[in-house]
C-alpha cells in the first residue's frame, strides 16, 4: 500500500514539474543579465543558476518535459511492436512464427547500446521525435520475447481452444483470445522499460549525442555540470535527482503493476 | 571408463554452442553494417564537408563505408577484410581501426575483468551473508543501499565519486588512466601505483553500478535453497554449520548466478561506455562513445564488432561453467 502511494506521489511530482513547471519559472534560455552565473540556490532561483547564468528550476522542468515525451514515444513503439512481432512468434505456427521467433532471440544478442550508439552515427543530430523513435526501434525485443512467452502458454488455454471450437478463425483467436492475455505483463514490462529509456536517453544527451546544447535535458544538463562540480555541485545535483526520481518511480510503478496483476490472478 | 561419453557428450555440446555463438556473432555485425548501408545519412559529407578530399582517400573511404555498392557485396568483402584482421581506417584519425581497438582493448579488459571479479566474489559473499542474516538492520541497510546504487545510472555514480574523491578531496585522479605527467624513467612501483590510483574510481563505480544483481540472485538463491529437505537433513545429521553453509546450501544455489553471468555481461558494456567516458578512461566504450560523437562510422561498426562478439563468449562461457557445475544438466533427460 505504502509502495503505491510512493508510485503515485513521484509521478505526481515529475507530472507537475513537467506539465506546470515551465510555466511558472521562465524561459530556461534566459542567460542572468543581473551576473547571477553559477549562484547558489536562493529564493530568486530556488535551484540555483548555471554558467550562464540560466535559471536551473526552469530548464529542469523543460527537461521533465523532453525526457517523459520521448520515453512515451519511445515505450509506445517498443511496446506495440514488441507485442505484435511476439504475439505472432507465440501465439501462432508455422515458418513465420519461426522466423520472427529466430529473429527476436538474434535481437536480444545485440546489445542495445551498440545498436543505439550504431545508429545515432549514421543518423547524425536527431530531434526529440527521432530520439524516441530509435530509443524504441531498438527496446522492443525484450518485450517481444516476454510476450512470445505469455503467447505460446495461452495458446492452449481451454478458453482458446473453446473459441476454436466455436468456429473463430485464427487470426480472431490470436487478437481476441490470446492478445488480451499477454496484455497485463506487458504492462508491466514496459512501465519498467520507461526507466531504461530515462536512463538512456539522459545517457545519450550526457554522451553529447543525443538532445544537443542549448535546448536543455536532464543528460545535457548533467554533461555541462561537469567543469562546475567543485564550485556549483547543485547543477550535478539537481538533473541527478529528477533523473533518479522518475527511473525509481518508473521501476515502483512497474513492482506495483505486477502484485495488483498477481492479487487480480489470485 | 564410465566418464568417456559424458565427456564426449559434453565436448560435442560445447562444439554445437560454440557454432551457435559464431553464427549469431555474424549476424548480428551483419545487422550492424547493413544498418549503416541502408539508413539514410550522408556520413562522409559529414565529416569530410567542404574540405577537399585527394581522390585516393576519398575512394579508400568509399570503400570502407561501402559507398555505391549493393548491400550483398558490401557484407561479402567486410567480412573477408575482417577475416585478414581489416576492418577498415577511421576516417577521424589515419589509422586501421585494428590498431585502435587493440590499443583500447587492454584497458577495457582490465576495467571489465576487475568488475567481473569484485561483483561475483564480494557480491556472492555479501548475497549469501544478507540471506543468514535477514532481518538485521545490516542486511536492510545493504538491501536498500544496492537498491540505490542499482537504481542509479552509472555516470551519475561516476560524476558524484569525481565530486567527492577527485575535487573534493583529491584522493584520487579524476580521469585518465594513467598520469601523463609521471616521468619515463618512473620505477615501476611508482607507475603501479599510478595506474591503481587512476583505477579506484571507474572500477569502484561500474562495481556500484552493476554488483546489486549478482548479490541479490544470490540472496534469492540461497533463501530458495534453505528449505530443500538435504539441508535438513544435514543439519539433522549434525553437520557443522560452517560446512553446511558452503556445501549443501552455497553449491546449489551457485548455479543460478552462474548462468546470470550472460545478462551481467551487456549491462557492464553498457555501463562501460558511459563510465568510460565519464572518467576519459581509454577503453573500447569510450571509443565508441567518441567515435559515434564524431560520426566516424569504420571505428564504431569496429568497437561494436568487439562488443557484440565479447557478449557472445560471456554468455558461452557461463553457458558451459552452468553445465559443468550443476550435475543435473550434465545428464541426459
Amino acid at each position: 500500500m505504502r509502495t503505491r502511494h510512493l508510485a503515485i506521489g513521484l509521478v505526481t511530482m515529475l507530472a507537475l514539474l513537467a506539465v506546470i513547471g515551465p510555466l511558472v519559472t521562465g524561459d530556461p534560455y534566459a542567460a542572468g543579465l543581473d551576473g547571477a552565473r553559477l549562484s547558489a540556490p536562493s529564493w530568486q532561483h530556488l535551484l540555483g543558476t548555471d554558467q550562464f547564468g540560466r535559471d536551473v528550476l526552469a530548464r529542469l522542468g523543460h527537461g521533465a518535459r523532453l525526457s517523459l515525451g520521448i520515453a512515451t514515444i519511445a515505450i509506445g513503439i517498443a511496446a506495440c511492436l514488441g507485442l505484435l512481432l511476439g504475439v505472432v512468434a507465440g501465439g501462432t505456427h508455422g515458418p513465420v512464427a519461426a522466423i520472427l521467433s529466430r529473429g527476436i532471440d538474434l535481437a536480444l544478442a545485440l546489445p542495445r547500446v551498440v545498436v543505439l550508439l550504431v545508429l545515432v552515427a549514421v543518423l547524425g543530430t536527431l530531434g526529440p521525435i527521432g530520439l524516441g523513435l530509435i530509443l524504441g526501434a531498438t527496446g522492443w525485443p525484450t518485450i517481444a520475447r516476454l510476450t512470445r512467452g505469455e503467447a505460446q502458454a495461452i495458446r492452449h488455454a481451454p478458453h482458446v481452444t473453446a473459441a476454436r471450437a466455436l468456429g473463430a478463425t485464427p487470426f480472431r483467436r490470436l487478437m481476441r483470445e490470446v492478445l488480451p492475455g499477454t496484455l497485463p505483463p506487458v504492462m508491466v514490462a514496459a512501465t519498467l522499460g520507461v526507466a531504461d529509456v530515462l536512463l538512456l536517453e539522459a545517457g545519450l544527451s550526457f554522451l553529447g549525442i543525443g538532445i544537443r546544447p542549448p535546448t536543455p535535458t536532464w543528460g545535457g544538463m548533467l554533461l555541462e555540470a561537469q567543469p562546475y562540480l567543485a564550485s556549483a555541485p547543485w547543477l550535478l545535483l539537481a538533473p541527478a535527482v529528477a533523473l533518479i526520481t522518475a527511473t525509481a518511480a518508473a521501476t515502483i510503478g512497474g513492482d506495483v503493476l505486477r502484485s495488483r496483476f498477481r492479487m487480480a490472478q489470485e | 571408463m564410465p566418464c568417456c561419453p559424458a565427456t564426449a557428450r559434453m565436448a560435442s555440446w560445447v562444439v554445437r554452442r560454440l557454432a551457435g555463438a559464431v553464427l549469431v556473432s555474424i549476424i548480428g555485425i551483419a545487422v550492424l553494417v547493413a544498418l549503416v548501408h541502408l539508413l539514410p545519412g550522408d556520413p562522409l559529407t559529414a565529416i569530410v564537408g567542404d574540405r577537399a578530399l585527394d581522390p585516393a582517400s576519398r575512394r579508400v573511404m568509399e570503400h570502407d563505408l561501402g559507398i555505391g555498392r549493393p548491400l550483398p557485396v558490401v557484407l561479402m568483402s567486410f567480412f573477408r577484410d575482417a577475416l585478414q584482421g581489416d576492418l577498415g581506417h577511421s576516417l577521424a584519425e589515419r589509422r586501421p581501426v585494428t590498431a585502435i581497438l587493440a590499443d583500447r582493448l587492454g584497458p577495457t579488459m582490465l576495467l571489465g575483468g576487475l568488475t567481473l571479479l569484485i561483483d561475483f566474489t564480494l557480491g556472492v559473499l555479501l548475497g549469501v551473508w544478507s540471506a543468514l542474516h535477514p532481518r538485521t538492520r545490516a542486511a536492510r541497510l545493504l538491501d536498500s543501499l544496492t537498491l540505490a546504487t542499482y537504481t542509479v545510472p552509472g555516470f551519475v555514480i561516476g560524476l558524484v565519486l569525481i565530486w567527492g574523491f577527485a575535487v573534493h578531496w583529491q584522493w584520487f585522479p579524476p580521469a585518465l588512466i594513467a598520469d601523463p605527467l609521471l616521468p619515463t624513467d618512473a620505477s615501476t612501483w611508482t607507475v603501479l601505483i599510478d595506474r591503481l590510483k587512476h583505477l579506484v574510481l571507474p572500477v569502484t563505480t561500474m562495481v556500484l553500478a552493476t554488483i546489486a544483481v549478482p548479490l541479490r540472485q544470490q540472496r534469492s538463491a540461497i533463501v530458495g535453497t534453505m528449505s530443500q529437505p538435504w539441508v535438513t537433513a544435514a543439519r539433522a545429521r549434525g553437520v557443522a554449520t560452517r560446512r553446511v553453509i558452503w556445501q549443501h546450501l552455497w553449491r546449489p544455489a551457485l548455479t543460478p548466478v552462474i548462468s546470470l553471468l550472460g545478462l551481467w555481461l551487456p549491462m557492464v558494456v553498457a555501463g562501460a561506455v558511459f563510465v568510460e567516458t565519464v572518467f576519459a578512461y581509454p577503453g573500447i566504450g569510450a571509443l565508441l562513445a567518441n567515435a559515434t560523437a564524431q560520426r566516424d562510422i569504420p571505428v564504431v561498426i569496429g568497437a561494436g564488432v568487439v562488443l557484440v562478439v565479447v557478449v557472445q563468449l560471456g554468455s558461452l562461457v557461463a553457458d558451459v561453467l552452468y553445465r559443468i557445475v550443476d550435475p543435473v544438466q550434465r545428464e541426459p533427460v
